[in-house]
């Protein structure tokens, strides 16, 4: 290594300096903070690569870059704790208007669930961009009919029937928590099964292991169909979603209407000024063709909330939430 | 014939000079990610996502196949190389690749890792293509309960890797178990071993485990050895390909590893480093009989050819068992099948039991691409093999200084978290400790890796069953692991017995202690 | 779980080493066979009994959700606490039975100093990671490490580490879009 002249060590010094040169502009790319399209813009994914909000934050990135409303847009996952991870680090923010969070119903559970030392009311909430329902769903050849036949059933074996749905303290489990209270049962004492995901509590039905599953719509829509191997007995939506041959909740008389919506919220201490630019970034991309497409292929509804109604709909789902999870006993 | 047809179709179509430019480009990012620890192949795929939006189907089929099967032999190369697994399916790989790499096999031990995958892909994306249907019934029967019976069947299967002292091996094992406790358990969401802090409540990430264990804790060690620590730079580079004789001892590994990775990959929820652990103690346990029979010399522990060959196949074809839930359930068996769901529909595909038949053309094209990608792995590898073997070539300092920032730099970009890093540390110092006074480091992330599988497919089970422990033994497939459990656990403990007479007839003392 | 051998055939495991392995492996002690003596040898039994009380603890202290079904969150941890306890007594009379025997006390090769120099390298880098930025902080650990490691040819060894963090900012941050903290270059520039 040391004895080739001169011609190494020159060469390697070039080398070095345009590696240095390189990684010196890459820095100031990212942290550039130019003007208009070029502004930098950091979406926080409270979620690994593969999850909903990884998913939901993937998407705006692209609708972003595709409509020519921003171009540096960078995505982080801060996956952890059901979402508080990624919370406490937009929290720690503070005053940076450039970073938008995904949030929603899970991560108010997670707040409630985890001991998170910061709750919802530190961040600045922004805007409710979109909403998946949930569905109640049983084996094809599963003598649960509808949802009466399903609450007697669970009536006589509340503490034995077994009931699959997603982590504990998430969305899943407090649908399954607030079905179970529409019919005047125990929501603590149920036998629900967590699993990681919907495609674990997919085959923990097929296999016969659980005998109901409480979960995302989107989960299930491919084994829902007519000739698959689920069926879907309700829909938490507020009517009949189109396309989709499921009764609601509320149709088959009990009061339930719940979705598992999803949101963004900004870091805390951000003037008036800088949470309306967020806002109406956010407000104008839920208009473009590219978002029609997301909402579209992620079957998402429309459910977008600009910030001073999404600030009173996320007090009531947090009261709500919170009700729901000490019930739990969680 | 009519499948074999189908797929003719499908390689037809998805064979355009386009597509293998895609391909090609898959490989080599999915390789280039897997290298780097921490990264796994789930990432790259994320990150390719938005970048597909914009292509055709096929093409985009073909682009994650390439990512996903080149990810796969990416995570070997660092293990073998630098006893550094990028991901967890990897970890099997390490023990013998890495002593291989130490006796200045590096490149065999490359060579049969880049053909066992590209063997292991191609028999499995076949088996996946002719098989599917019947394999997603059989993998519908595994419930908690046989799950458990798997799991338990992997605890004494990889019992095989703790070579010297049980009592050793089984503390290091404990210890794995007790570090797979801490954070929140899934199954009452209770907070354990967090000791306040919110880094904990997810549990001790298992790529930190790894990565300080292995990789640093080697540093550490290394550092500690001064003098006395091998020198990499001073080891032959030794021959660049494989021979005939290591050929031979080859195959045979490559086929069984593909057998146990296409079953096994094919259960939800499994993952790939269950079958490449059962890989690995199957191959022990054959090398040990050889030896015994025919007086064949028993590599293992020492660089065993078959050590590498087998566990590669097995994690190669677990990648193309996860298609069958994939495309038969709409079911995503691990993160980067997740996401490749989202990729399908995107097009408007909708996995699930009519796949087949509603969009026959696709799926044909998706196994094509599958089947172009595993021999694009073999193309763009094979040759690197021997380049790749140099990096050990560098001055000590620097190839350790190297493992040092890539060691941070994956636990860091987990969750771009510093807390990370401070966990990391006190993991490789643990390493460091056990290596120091002769506990071996493996049987400990077995432990993290099965142990927190086992609890809650245990519990589980309980809770569906309302507390009968019947769940546990009610079905065949239980009960014939069971079964495997007591031959595995008790054929080497009769033949330690009947040693043992023999040597105290014979040599008396000196022999005495040579334990399992 | 493994099959529990009785501890006393277990503790001195030493097989017969092929002679390869002596070869190229010269200064290998070949740490999984040598045998602990000496106060040194107290030292993984205790580290054990601790992790096995720690474990006891928090399995018995645990506060179960009322509704958890059963085994609840304290099983394992109390289950596995126990095995860790139970090994660390039979470890304890290992050595109890050892003692005399001849056997290195304690790892005779161990280098403290470059252990904490690395050590000391991977703490500095953590404190500084988000205020120098990955390039410095960085090439400031691999060049601690290059230097714990024996390296003394001080400015070669700073272009290489500079070029290596360099080089993996590009890769990680230009080329796949993950971030790496810019620290205070990226107020500067």
């Amino acid at each position: 290594m040391r004895d080739r002249g001169v011609l190494f060590p020159v060469l390697g010094g070039v080398c070095a300096l345009v590696l240095v040169g390189t990684a010196l502009f890459d820095v100031r790319q990212s942290a550039a903070s130019g003007s208009d399209q070029q502004e930098k813009l950091l979406l926080i994914a409270p979620a690994a690569p593969g999850g909903g909000w990884d998913a939901q934050a993937r998407e705006m990135q692209n609708g972003l870059r595709e409509e020519e409303m921003r171009y540096n847009v960078e995505v982080r996952n801060a996956d952890g704790a059901g979402g508080t991870i990624g919370l406490s680090q937009t929290v720690n923010r503070t005053g940076q208007d450039n970073v938008l969070t995904m949030t929603g119903l899970g991560m108010v559970g997670a707040v409630e669930t985890t001991g998170s030392p910061y709750t919802m009311e530190d961040a600045t909430p922004i805007a409710q961009v979109a909403s998946e329902y949930l569905a109640v769903v049983v084996p094809a050849d599963s003598p649960h009919e509808d949802l009466d036949d399903l609450s007697e059933d669970w009536r006589e074996r509340a503490d034995t029937l077994p009931v699959a749905g997603g982590s504990m303290g998430g969305v899943d489990q407090i649908f399954a928590a607030r079905v179970a209270r529409a019919m005047d049962l125990e929501p603590g004492g149920i036998n629900y099964l967590p699993y990681a995901g919907g495609g674990e509590v997919l085959t923990s039905l097929l296999s016969g292991t659980s005998e109901v599953g409480f979960g995302t719509l989107g989960d299930f829509s491919g084994q829902i169909e007519d000739g698959g191997p689920l069926r879907a007995i309700a829909i938490s939506s507020p009517e009949r979603l189109e396309g989709v041959d499921v009764p609601t909740i509320n149709e088959q008389g009990y009061d339930l209407e719940m979705s598992n919506w999803r949101g963004v919220i900004a870091p805390p201490g951000l003037s008036e000024e800088e949470s309306t630019r967020l806002e109406e970034l956010v407000s104008e991309l839920v208009t473009t063709d590219t978002w029609a497409d997301t909402l579209e292929r992620n079957r998402w509804t429309d459910t977008h909330q600009d910030r001073e109604e999404f600030e009173a709909f996320l007090d009531e789902e947090v009261t709500m939430t919170r009700e729901t999870v000490e019930e739990l006993g969680l | 014939m009519d499948t074999l047809y189908q797929l003719m179709d499908g390689l037809a179509t998805a064979l355009t000079p386009q597509n293998l430019l895609w391909a090609f480009l898959g490989v080599l990012l999915g390789t280039a990610v897997g290298v780097l620890p921490g990264m796994g192949s789930a990432m790259a795929v994320a990150l390719l996502l938005p970048v597909t939006f914009r292509m055709d189907p096929t093409g985009a089929f073909i682009l994650f196949a390439g990512v996903y099967y080149g990810g796969m032999f990416g995570g070997a190369t660092t293990s073998i190389l630098l006893n550094t697994p990028g991901q967890a399916s990897s970890i099997a790989t390490t023990y013998e690749g890495h002593k291989m790499a130490l006796a200045g096999r590096a490149a065999q031990a490359l060579g049969t890792a880049v053909i066992g995958s590209f063997v292991a892909s191609l028999v499995g994306t076949l088996v996946v293509a002719l098989f599917a249907p019947v394999m997603v019934s059989f993998a519908l029967n595994f419930g908690p309960g046989e799950y458990f019976a798997l799991t338990v069947f992997s605890f004494v299967a990889v019992a095989a890797v703790v070579a010297g002292s049980v009592l050793r091996g089984v503390t290091s094992l404990l210890i794995g178990l007790a570090i797979g406790l801490v954070g929140i358990d899934a199954q009452s969401g209770t907070a354990r071993f967090d000791f306040g802090s919110a880094t904990l409540l997810d549990g001790i990430d298992i790529v930190i485990v790894t990565v300080g264990l292995l990789a640093l804790g080697e540093v550490l060690y290394v550092a500690a050895r001064g003098s006395s620590a091998v020198d990499f730079s001073t080891i032959r580079a030794g021959r660049p390909w494989l021979n005939r004789r290591e050929f031979r001892r080859s195959w045979k590994p490559w086929l069984r590893g593909t057998a146990l990775g296409s079953t096994f990959g094919v259960i939800p929820g499994s993952g790939a480093e269950i079958p490449t652990f059962l890989s690995l103690g199957a191959e022990r346990r054959l090398a040990a009989r050889r030896a015994a029979r025919k007086g064949e010399q028993n590599e293992f522990g020492k660089g065993a050819i078959e050590g590498v060959a087998g566990p590669e196949a097995a994690n190669n074809s677990s990648a193309a068992g996860t298609m069958v839930p994939l495309l038969g359930l709409g079911l995503p068996t691990s993160a980067t099948a997740a996401i490749m769901l989202a990729a399908f529909q995107q097009y408007g595909l909708q996995p699930g039991p009519v796949l087949f038949e509603r969009d026959a053309d696709l799926v044909w094209t998706l196994l094509a691409s599958l089947l172009i990608g595993s021999v694009l792995l073999l193309v763009i590898n094979l040759p690197f093999a021997p380049l790749w073997a140099k990096l050990l070539k560098l001055p000590k300092p620097y190839l350790y200084a190297g493992i040092t920032l890539f060691s941070v730099l994956a636990v860091y970009a987990i969750n771009t978290s510093v807390l990370h890093l401070v966990i990391l540390a006190v993991i490789a110092v643990l390493g460091l400790g056990m290596r120091s006074f002769g506990l071996p480091v493996a049987p400990a992330l077995i432990g993290v890796v099965l142990g927190p599988i086992a609890e809650s497919e245990f519990r589980r089970a309980l809770a569906a069953s309302s507390g009968d422990p019947a769940i546990l033994f009610d079905s065949g497939i239980s009960l014939a692991l069971y079964g495997l459990v007591l031959v595995a656990a008790v054929v080497p403990v009769l033949a330690h017995l009947r040693r043992r007479r023999a040597a105290r007839r014979g040599a008396g003392e000196a022999d005495r202690e040579s334990a399992l | 779980m493994t099959a529990h051998d009785d501890p006393a055939e277990t503790d001195a495991a030493e097989g017969p080493r092929p002679p390869e392995q002596e070869a190229s492996q010269a200064a290998d002690p070949a740490p999984e066979a040598v045998l602990w003596t000496g106060a040194s040898s107290w030292i993984v039994p205790g580290f054990v009994a601790v992790l096995g009380l720690i474990a006891v603890w928090g399995g018995l202290t645990l506060e179960t959700p009322p509704n958890a079904t059963r085994p609840g969150p304290g099983a394992f941890p109390l289950a596995i606490g126990v095995l860790l306890l139970i090994t660390a007594v039979c470890m304890a009379v290992v050595n109890v039975r050892d003692r005399g025997r001849a056997g290195t006390s304690g790892p005779a090769w161990f280098e403290a100093r470059p252990v904490l120099i690395v050590l000391a390298g991977v703490a500095v880098h953590t404190a500084l990671l988000e205020i120098l930025g990955w390039l410095i902080a960085g090439a400031l650990l691999f060049w601690i490490v290059a230097y714990a490691f024996g390296a003394r040819a001080y400015l070669r060894d700073a272009v290489v580490a500079l070029s290596i963090s360099a080089a993996v900012q590009v890769g990680f941050s230009l080329g796949l879009g993950l971030a790496l903290p810019g620290g205070f270059l990226g107020t500067v520039l």
